[in-house]
Formats: C-alpha cells, sequence, structure tokens
C-alpha cells in the first residue's frame, strides 16, 4: 500500500515535470546569428499600414520564409507569431491573430509573395516552411484580404537594394511616408505594438523608421500590448529614406536583440497550487487508508 | 453525503472543456493535478478506483506518442514544445476521464436519466463503464493466474492475461443482455427505484465546475493571451492568476469532502 502510494506520487510529480521540462528548455534556444557579409535576403513586411523592408542576414546558405521571419526577429526584433506547428503566419508586426488560430482574423490574413524579376511580386501557393530562400531573394507579407495577388494587397515594389543595398546619402527633406493614421483599420482586436509603432515622426533621415523593434519579444505573448516600448539605442548610420521616387517601404533598422525572459510570476504560483494539490491528495489518500 | 452522479457528469465535462481550450501546461498540469486530488478525495474503494491509474498511464503513452510522431518531420525545439503541449491537453483529459471513472458509478447514470431517456442512457452508462469493468476483470484474471502459479509481469504473458479478459468481457455482456431482457427491460413504462438526492454538495461542485468552464470558454473566445502559448517563437507561457483561480473551483469536490462526511 504504502509502495502504491509513493508511485503514484512519483506518476505525478514525473507528469509535471515531463509538461513543464521542454519548457524550462526553452529561451536558451534563440541565439542571434547577425553576421554581416554572409548571405542576406529582403524581407518586406507591409502591414496595409506601412512596408517595411528587412535585410535579413541568413545563417545558412539556404532557410525556409519561416526561418527567415525568425531571423528578421533576432535582428530587428520584428515581432512574430506562427501557428498551426510552424507552418502558418498568424501575427507579424503586431497585426493579426494573437491566438493560435491564424486565421481568426479572415478575410485578413498574412498573404505570402515571392519575389519575381527585380522588384515584382508573385503570390505563393505553398507553405512558407517549405520555401527555401537564399543570398539576393526577395520575400513579402501583406496583410489584407483577397485570395490572389489580384485582390490581395500587393507589397510594394522593392528591389534588393532597397532593403540591401549601399544606402544613397541622405535625403534632406523628410520623405513623405503616407500617414497611418489616414487608415486606422484595426484588423486584430489586439495589436497594441502596432500603435505604438505609429508615434514616431516619419524622417527619412538616421532615425529608426518605427518599426517594430521596440516591442520585446521573448517577454510572453502579450508583450507586444503591455510593455511600453522602449526607445530603439541605436539608430543605424545605414538607415536612409528609401529612393526618393518610392517611398513606399521603409528600410529596417537593426535593433539590439531583446533580453530573454523568465518564468512568468503565476507560473510559478501555479506550480506551488499544483504541489499544494499533490500533498493535498497524499494526505487525503493516507487519512481514508490509514487508521481503519 | 455523496455527490449525484450527474454533478460528476458536470464536473467531468467542465474539467474536459477547461483542458480543451488550453495548451498551456501550467493550466494542463493544475488540472492533472486538481484531477489527482479529486480522485484521492473521492474515490469509490473498489476495483474502478484502478481506472485512474490506467488512465494516467494511457495519457502519458497519448502524450509520448504524440511528441514522437514530431520526429518524422521536422525536428527543433519548437515542434517538439508545440506537439508536447498538445499531447499533454489530450493527457489532461484522459485523465479527467479516469477521475471520473473512478469517483463515480456509471450506473447512477442510467438511474437519474428522465424515464423517456432510459435505454440510450443505459446504453451510454454501458459505454462509460467499459474501462473500468475490463480493468477489475484483468485484475481478477490477474489474481487467479498468479494463484496458478503463472507469471503475470512482462510481454510473454500477455496472452495468457488477453484471452480469458475478452471472455470474461463476452460473457459480462450476455450475463447483462439476458438480465435486462429478464428484468423486461424495454417493455413498458418502468418505475423508480430509490432516487438519489440531489444535495447542497453536488450543486456546490457543479456551480464551481461550471464557473471554471466559463471562464475558460470565454477567454478562448475573447481571445485572450495565455491560452495557447507561442512555440514559434518559444515563449514563457503567460499565467493569468484569474484563470488559475478559475481552474482551481475544480478541486472543489475533493474539498468539500473533508468538511462533511467522516
Amino acid at each position: 500500500m504504502r509502495q502504491g502510494r509513493a508511485r503514484s506520487l512519483t506518476i505525478a510529480l514525473a507528469v509535471v515535470l515531463g509538461a513543464i521540462a521542454p519548457v524550462l528548455a526553452a529561451p536558451g534556444i534563440a541565439c542571434a546569428a547577425a553576421a554581416s557579409g554572409g548571405p542576406h535576403a529582403a524581407l518586406v513586411v507591409d502591414t496595409a499600414e506601412r512596408a517595411t523592408a528587412y535585410c535579413v542576414a541568413l545563417d545558412e546558405a539556404s532557410v525556409s520564409g519561416t526561418h527567415l521571419i525568425e531571423l528578421a526577429s533576432e535582428q530587428y526584433g520584428l515581432t512574430y507569431r506562427l501557428g498551426f506547428g510552424g507552418r502558418a503566419v498568424c501575427m507579424l508586426a503586431g497585426v493579426g491573430a494573437t491566438g493560435d488560430d491564424c486565421f481568426g482574423s479572415y478575410p485578413n490574413f498574412w498573404g505570402y509573395f515571392h519575389g519575381t524579376g527585380d522588384s515584382g511580386w508573385t503570390w505563393a501557393s505553398g507553405s512558407a516552411a517549405d520555401h527555401p530562400v537564399g543570398d539576393g531573394d526577395r520575400e513579402a507579407w501583406s496583410w489584407g484580404a483577397g485570395d490572389s495577388a489580384t485582390t490581395h494587397g500587393v507589397p510594394p515594389s522593392t528591389t534588393i537594394d532597397d532593403a540591401c543595398g549601399v544606402a544613397p546619402s541622405p535625403d534632406p527633406t523628410p520623405s513623405p511616408t503616407p500617414s497611418p493614421a489616414a487608415t486606422p483599420p484595426s484588423p486584430s482586436p489586439s495589436n497594441g505594438g502596432d500603435s505604438s509603432n505609429d508615434g514616431g515622426s516619419q524622417g527619412g533621415g538616421g532615425s529608426d523608421p518605427g518599426n517594430v523593434s521596440n516591442s520585446g519579444q521573448g517577454t510572453g505573448p502579450t508583450s507586444e500590448h503591455t510593455k511600453t516600448p522602449e526607445p530603439s539605442t541605436s539608430p543605424s548610420p545605414t538607415a536612409a529614406a528609401p529612393t526618393s521616387a518610392s517611398p513606399a517601404v521603409v528600410r529596417a533598422a537593426a535593433a539590439a536583440p531583446p533580453p530573454s525572459s523568465g518564468p512568468p510570476f503565476a507560473g510559478i504560483a501555479a506550480l506551488g497550487a499544483i504541489t499544494l494539490l499533490g500533498a493535498g491528495g497524499v494526505v487525503a489518500m493516507r487519512r481514508r487508508r490509514g487508521p481503519g | 453525503m455523496n455527490i449525484h452522479p450527474a454533478a460528476w457528469i458536470a464536473w467531468a465535462t467542465c474539467a474536459g472543456i477547461v483542458a480543451f481550450s488550453t495548451t498551456n501546461p501550467f493550466y494542463l498540469a493544475l488540472v492533472i493535478a486538481i484531477a489527482w486530488f479529486v480522485y484521492a478525495a473521492c474515490h469509490v474503494p473498489g476495483p474502478t478506483a484502478r481506472s485512474f491509474r490506467v488512465f494516467l498511464i494511457a495519457g502519458l503513452a497519448a502524450m509520448a506518442i504524440r511528441t514522437a510522431l514530431v520526429f518524422f518531420g521536422t525536428v527543433d525545439a519548437n515542434n517538439v514544445a508545440f506537439a508536447a503541449m498538445e499531447g499533454m491537453r489530450l493527457a489532461t483529459i484522459l485523465v479527467v476521464f479516469g477521475t471520473f471513472n473512478a469517483v463515480t458509478d456509471p450506473f447512477g447514470v442510467v438511474r437519474m436519466a428522465p424515464r423517456r431517456f432510459h435505454e440510450p442512457a443505459l446504453a451510454a452508462a454501458l459505454a462509460l463503464s467499459i474501462a473500468p469493468r475490463t480493468i477489475a476483470s484483468a485484475q481478477r484474471v490477474r489474481e487467479a493466474q498468479t494463484l496458478r502459479g503463472l507469471r503475470t509481469t512482462g510481454l510473454r504473458s500477455l496472452p495468457a492475461l488477453a484471452i480469458p479478459i475478452l471472455e470474461t468481457g463476452m460473457e459480462d455482456a450476455v450475463t447483462l443482455a439476458e438480465s435486462m431482457d429478464a428484468r423486461g427491460h424495454g417493455h413498458g413504462t418502468r418505475s423508480r427505484y430509490r432516487p438519489q438526492p440531489w444535495n447542497r454538495r453536488s450543486i456546490l461542485c457543479t456551480g464551481a465546475a461550471l464557473t471554471a468552464a466559463v471562464a475558460f470558454s470565454a477567454a478562448a473566445f475573447t481571445g485572450v493571451a495565455g491560452l495557447h502559448p507561442s512555440t514559434f517563437p518559444l515563449l514563457w507561457p503567460e499565467v493569468s492568476a484569474g484563470l488559475l483561480a478559475a481552474a482551481g473551483l475544480l478541486a472543489v469536490p475533493g474539498l468539500s469532502r473533508s468538511r462533511g462526511a467522516p
């Protein structure tokens, strides 16, 4: 009897530990892989209010389309969330679904485009998890409705040089960025990170063009709308306005990788409650069996 | 002062809803711990009490299999964590079902069903009781084989256990059908025998479980973060104190015993 009780307790402990072990191991995995000079690819994120071009350094000769987003997150602090086992894009730059249903905001969703020609885009039919991205490739994500390139909003034309090329000399006059306040569609129920991005003036000079580098990804699923944005302390010297002819795409400036987060406080409380319940169960068991 | 079978059904359903609505390991581990606590405090002595352990092992196996499936595709920490959390949700639902089997008599369900629905309720009760009955007969067969000096552990003894168990199951079914026929089942209306009281404790347990289920359903519908922790990127699951407290309400059946009954 005593053995059986001890075994039950061991099983309960094993369940709890087994469930939490992968989570404990989680934060140590992300590692910054920004290497300058290696292969690069352009990633354009078009939230329908603003299009941002990221020049992403690849950590291998060929990566998948989803890994490109992960790399952009490490190098620029782009917030993102993938779903359906990492095969679909739920949220980018604070826009999109925060739950596990990536198409919770349907008909609006993140359309996926591959680069064609020098600056054009074609509708991608497959999953980004399967699409290889190599040096000099271009990828784009566009938020909107419509199931084809003709009905879905096509991202602004962007060449690889727009994202990665030698920056043109800073334009003395601020480039006319489209005002974010003019188009206030709120595609997702909670994308506070988006509004925090809209605050800064869109000077074409050296300042960070208001990409999502401020909202620290890595601190929890809601960090996009609970954390106060920390100011970007690293105005990149290469960040500049795009060529004055095409002001549609803003080039992203590199951001420091976000600090790694610890376990949530309430999670520790949960573990305490679990331990308490386990002990309570053992006591109840003993009381029932013990004296008779 | 026992909890009404319908209250146990409500408890199990609500705990299942809570487990189904989230993949957050903190909430799921809490529900598993609660199921263990309720089982420890309320289980009916007898062979059906073993069903908790059996379902716990089945849940662990389901979780392991779900996680192992990842190894057929891309293996990285994100995918493994995603699969493990999905598997844990399944394991939690199985553990809740194991607790339900251990704490209540499935045939009590038949007694409280409205007369019009007696036959479907009986079928449901039979379906629900298959697992505990099989476990009980497995225990009987194992004891019998031990008395005969046969080994009852290990893979090689499996056929010697499985065949008598299957045979017993068939015999049980035939006996049940005969006894139901002999008692005039399915012929005319039935009277009710010893109605079970719907007491305060049952109401308390049902209300607490319903509150937990409603809280989690509302959180799922309004898209509260943390129910489905992001694994792409892999982040610490966010836990809300309110939902923790709501899940804790499921432990009420285990708590209320220490006050009332001896």
